[in-house]
């Protein structure tokens, strides 16, 4: 697929200290494997 | 959580890490992050903002319908059991693969409670980055 667009821009998320983290901000400079959980458990 | 338990393995030989994302609160994460070893790093999404913004799918008959009640089914034949869970019982997900920057190798998301990205779809679109590193 390989295609090139925008997502999440602006959006803010957290990490489980509590601390806001942009959410690009997380595939910025790198390939990850984002996964949206149903729920935890 | 098994599914990715399963590709972690092939995700490492590609040096992909993985990211997920919850929707229940800070306590709820670090409980499911030290319970399940989970391997890799944890973020919350509250307000389903990061759900929103990645256009996936929210609502009760996406999880109490009949197609998420079949894959139940076939889940407990398989011998998975569910135990307690917690975040927005409605919210569905999804698996990208992607980045750095706008890069887009995959996209799935859930229709339904237990519409997991096919893996062997998974593993295609990783190959490139297994072939990358002979």
């Amino acid at each position: 697929m390989n295609e090139k667009r925008t997502a999440g821009n602006g959006t803010i998320i957290y990490n489980i200290q509590g601390e806001k983290v942009d959410l690009p901000s997380l595939w910025s400079d790198r390939t990850i494997l984002l996964v949206f959980l149903r729920h935890f458990g | 959580m098994a599914a990715l338990k399963e590709i972690k393995d092939l995700l490492d030989r590609a040096g992909i890490p993985i990211v997920a994302i919850g929707s229940g609160s800070f306590d709820q994460a670090r409980t499911f992050a030290d319970g399940t070893e989970f391997p890799g790093e944890l973020y919350v999404s509250p307000d389903l903002a990061a759900y929103s913004a990645f256009g996936l799918a929210r609502g009760r008959l996406r999880t109490l319908g009949p197609q998420s009640f079949l894959r139940a089914l076939r889940a407990l034949k398989r011998g998975f059991r569910q135990g307690s869970t917690a975040g927005d019982n409605w919210q569905q997900g999804g698996v990208f693969l992607l980045g750095p920057g706008r890069e887009v190798f995959l996209e799935h998301r859930n229709r339904f409670a237990g519409d997991f990205v096919d893996k062997k779809y998974l593993s295609a679109a990783l190959e490139p980055f297994l072939y990358q590193l002979k």
